[in-house]
């Protein structure tokens, strides 16, 4: 008997997994001044920051909610927990005083075991705080500061925070930017001095085990002249028949000469809301790079956004989605060239299955002071059933005959040329197919480091069985 | 205001490209029409909003509210029989009244073009205005491609300076019909065009080609709809322009593909060369896909002319600015001689020397650019 080609959903019960809710605190549901306030007094917030907080819900009432994008009329603020502080006092440096439920929670998906092999430092946010940071001795010795945004905002490099909070990413840039500004908890905040080259990277990790809840970490990074570093994010959490909201904000200042690799594996549970904003400004012959693996999430809204303002400033981003059954995923880039000779590069890669629907959406601003552009876009999608969906839709925007703009899509289904060739040089049919689907998002994951290449791969979870029926 | 020239897939609104906002209000007087009607084509009248003959309501690139805004001006309606000849042609000149003041309505003309089955036909219209002021022009054009039928709707727009046009487009395609389209605006104002082609047919098929160039202030809106619906259906949307000076520029373009359009293809390019720092160039090429079986694709590339070539030219003792204009001329000529007409290629080509050879270009450099 035939069967018909299967490509299976991403494997996630490594992730879905949960322990029962022991918080030590935890807002009511919904959004009002009274809870901001509250969320204020729990983080120490100095008069300013309050302020801010204030100002941001303010914005937020006052804002319209999108008009474009996939639905989110399941997502009810009335119904969210903007914070829940997990049962453990204070963030810890050491894994062995992390609470038990919660160590074992990062033990299953790797974290302790990643720091010790392959990473500079690591952080692990456990709902709206973080547990657990730690840098090593030999990178801190460096000048490289890694710490939770709270203790930073206390400590000496308060005024840093103060100068560079939601600068580049301000509460009135979209209504759920605002959302982060009033509710805000949690995140990492990463200073590089003048000339430091981080070999290794830096990872945080986001785990949202509440039901119900919103995460909403805020990630600062500055990476002085001629630095370099590699920040890598991670995230998930269970599955719930209720909704979650991810509403995390991410700045990052590149500086002259310098360089940031920032690369996400994105694996929220699919009854998550995923409406994250993150933002880099890149100052003169500086290069920001966007790796991004978007695979979970119930509906995502999620662009990158690289602001080019030194000459020769340069972005790349890189990216895959896969949207399987019950996921809608908005994804993609945008990238404004504010200066001269800046470049950019988009390469992305989308599959759409099990009555998925994936949306690339892209926007290339030159402007007229950008003389010299230069961008090529290039995205390519993938049907791999009948009952799922894929769009496109870029937008460039050129104001100096200076530049130089390409842009390419394609989308398809697997090529029966491309099976028949393979099937030529003595692969099966179903092993065929199976290559050329694995292949398609290989652009990703030979940017990753190998660990995380081989996380995406598990995520994938590719398996082709039987022949075409 | 009226909202024209709507994206089928709405993106940020910060980018303004979801639709264009427009003050425009129909008058209610139709431009003058000289035509020269061929043997097998019947022309009648209708004042409904679906024209005589086409089945369904007809959607159109310019949309809804635009559309809505024409129905106090008859639509003229062309019948074309199928015959054996298949190099008929309708050609319609109109010339729109000079406004007299910026309250002035201006002119409006509906037509509609029934291709009854495994009917043949090209229908040329040029676009001009009565005299050297502006003028305000709304013109409608839809179309109903039978059966194994296809229909060709050259137009060129070569209207006064300070002009504003409403240039919209819509109709269906059956079996095996075959929809082309080219276009060539040379000169105007604030020009908003567009189509809609509903690609119903098993077979069906849409190929659009539209040349333009853009000076001085020149705004061009556009927006093209590809609606894959039948079977292997194909289309193709060629869009090449110059912008030059302050000019600005929207390009739309989508590709819709319905669940069921099976092995359809559907491509879009986009070539917009950039003359001038002044100039705003957008552009939203969409490739919609609810159909798995179906291969898509989109191109775009925008920019100066390209640094070896132009050096190449110069080698030539060809000085800069005859340079750019040959490029430009060549961008245009490429859609132009996509016509089957020498009479209407003749018209292009005078039209072509005397609007895009600046006065200042030496004389030397402008003999360069004369094709013959």
């Amino acid at each position: 008997m035939k069967e018909k080609t299967q490509v299976e959903d991403i494997d996630r019960s490594l992730y879905d997994f949960r322990y029962e809710d022991k918080d030590a605190y935890k807002v009511a549901e919904g959004l009002t001044e009274d809870i901001v306030l509250r969320i204020s007094e729990e983080k120490g917030d100095p008069e300013w920051m309050r302020d801010f907080r204030i100002k941001s819900l303010k914005i937020y009432n006052e804002t319209e909610m999108v008009d474009w994008g996939p639905s989110i009329e399941g997502l009810d603020m009335d119904n969210i927990v903007t914070y829940v502080r997990p049962n453990t006092e204070r963030m810890h440096t050491s894994w062995e005083d992390v609470p038990d439920d919660i160590k074992t929670t990062f033990d299953r998906l790797g974290i302790p075991e990643a720091e010790r092999k392959s990473l500079a430092g690591v952080g692990a946010q456990y709902d709206s705080e973080l547990v657990y940071h730690n840098v090593r001795e030999e990178v801190a010795a460096q000048g490289v500061v890694y710490t939770d945004i709270e203790s930073a905002l206390h400590g000496e490099y308060a005024d840093m925070i103060r100068e560079h909070f939601m600068k580049l990413v301000p509460p009135t840039d979209h209504k759920f930017a605002a959302l982060h500004g009033a509710v805000w908890s949690g995140g990492s905040f990463v200073y590089v001095p003048k000339g430091v080259h981080l070999d290794i990277p830096l990872q945080s990790y986001f785990r949202l085990n509440a039901k119900g809840a919103g995460q909403f970490e805020h990630t600062l990074i500055i990476v002085e002249e001629d630095a370099y570093l590699h920040f890598i994010e991670g995230c998930s959490a269970p599955k719930y028949n209720v909704a979650n909201l991810h509403a995390g904000c991410v700045e990052l200042y590149v500086r002259k000469g310098a360089s940031l690799r920032y690369s996400t594996i994105e694996n929220w549970s699919k009854n998550m809301y995923n409406l994250n904003t993150k933002r880099a400004s890149v100052e003169e012959n500086g290069k920001i790079e966007w790796v991004s693996g978007s695979f979970g999430s119930h509906v995502s809204y999620l662009y990158p956004m690289s602001v080019l303002n030194g000459r020769g400033a340069r972005s790349e981003f890189t990216g895959v989605t896969f949207a399987g059954e019950g996921q809608d995923l908005d994804t993609g880039t945008k990238i404004v060239h504010n200066a001269p000779d800046t470049s950019s590069y988009v390469n992305t890669r989308s599959i759409s299955k099990g009555g998925g629907i994936n949306t690339f959406r892209s926007a290339v601003i030159i402007g007229p002071q950008a003389k010299g552009a230069k961008s090529a876009v290039s995205c390519e999608s993938l049907m791999v059933d009948n009952i799922s969906r894929s769009d496109t839709i870029p937008e460039m925007d050129v104001r100096t005959a200076d530049a130089d703009v390409g842009h390419e899509a394609r989308i398809g289904r697997i090529s029966d040329d491309t099976v028949l060739y393979l099937m030529s040089r003595g692969l099966s049919e179903e092993d065929a197919r199976a290559l050329i689907v694995r292949g398609f998002a290989d652009n990703v994951s030979k940017e990753l480091p190998l660990e995380y290449a081989v996380e995406m791969n598990n995520l994938i979870s590719i398996e082709m069985k039987g022949s075409i029926g | 205001m009226m909202k024209i020239n709507h994206l089928p897939a709405p993106t940020w609104r910060w980018l303004k490209v979801n639709g264009t906002e427009t003050g425009y209000v129909a008058g209610i007087v139709p431009g003058e029409v000289s035509e020269r009607i061929p043997e097998g084509v019947v022309r009648g009248e209708g004042t409904d909003k679906t024209p005589n003959g086409i089945p369904d309501e007809v959607r159109t690139g310019l949309g809804p509210e635009f559309d809505d805004a024409l129905t106090a001006v008859p639509s003229v309606v062309y019948t074309i029989k199928p015959n054996e000849d298949n190099n008929r042609k309708l050609y319609q000149d109109i010339t729109y009244t000079t406004i007299s003041s910026p309250d002035d309505k201006g002119c409006v003309n509906r037509f509609a073009f029934n291709c009854e089955d495994g009917a043949n036909a090209t229908v040329i219209q040029f676009m001009t205005g009565g005299g050297d002021g502006p003028v305000r022009a709304a013109l409608s054009n839809k179309y109903y491609v039978g059966r194994g039928a296809r229909l060709t709707l050259v137009q060129v727009q070569n209207l006064p300076e300070g002009s504003e046009t409403y240039n919209d487009c819509g109709g269906t395609c059956e079996d095996g019909g075959t929809f082309r389209r080219i276009q060539i605006v040379l000169g105007g104002g604030r020009t908003y065009m567009g189509d809609f082609c509903d690609l119903r047919g098993t077979k069906s098929a849409y190929d659009c080609s539209v040349a333009y160039y853009l000076q001085g202030t020149h705004l061009l809106d556009m927006n093209y709809v590809a609606n894959h619906q039948g079977r292997r259906s194909e289309s193709n949307i060629n869009i090449s322009g110059v912008m030059a000076d302050s000019s600005s520029k929207i390009f739309r373009g989508t590709i819709d593909f319905h669940k069921g359009c099976a092995r359809s293809k559907g491509g879009e390019l986009e070539d917009v060369l950039l003359m001038d720092d002044g100039v705003i160039n957008r552009t939203v090429p969409l490739i919609l896909c609810d159909e798995e079986d179906v291969e898509g694709s989109h191109g775009a590339s925008i920019g100066r002319p390209d640094d070896n070539l132009v050096l190449y030219l110069a080698s030539r003792a060809l000085d800069k600015d005859a340079i750019y204009h040959m490029m430009a001329r060549a961008r245009v000529d490429r859609v132009a001689a996509l016509i089957d007409d020498e009479e209407t290629a003749s018209r292009i080509d005078g039209i072509l020397e005397s609007a895009a050879v600046p006065k200042e270009m030496p004389a030397e450099s402008a003999l360069s650019l004369k094709r013959h």
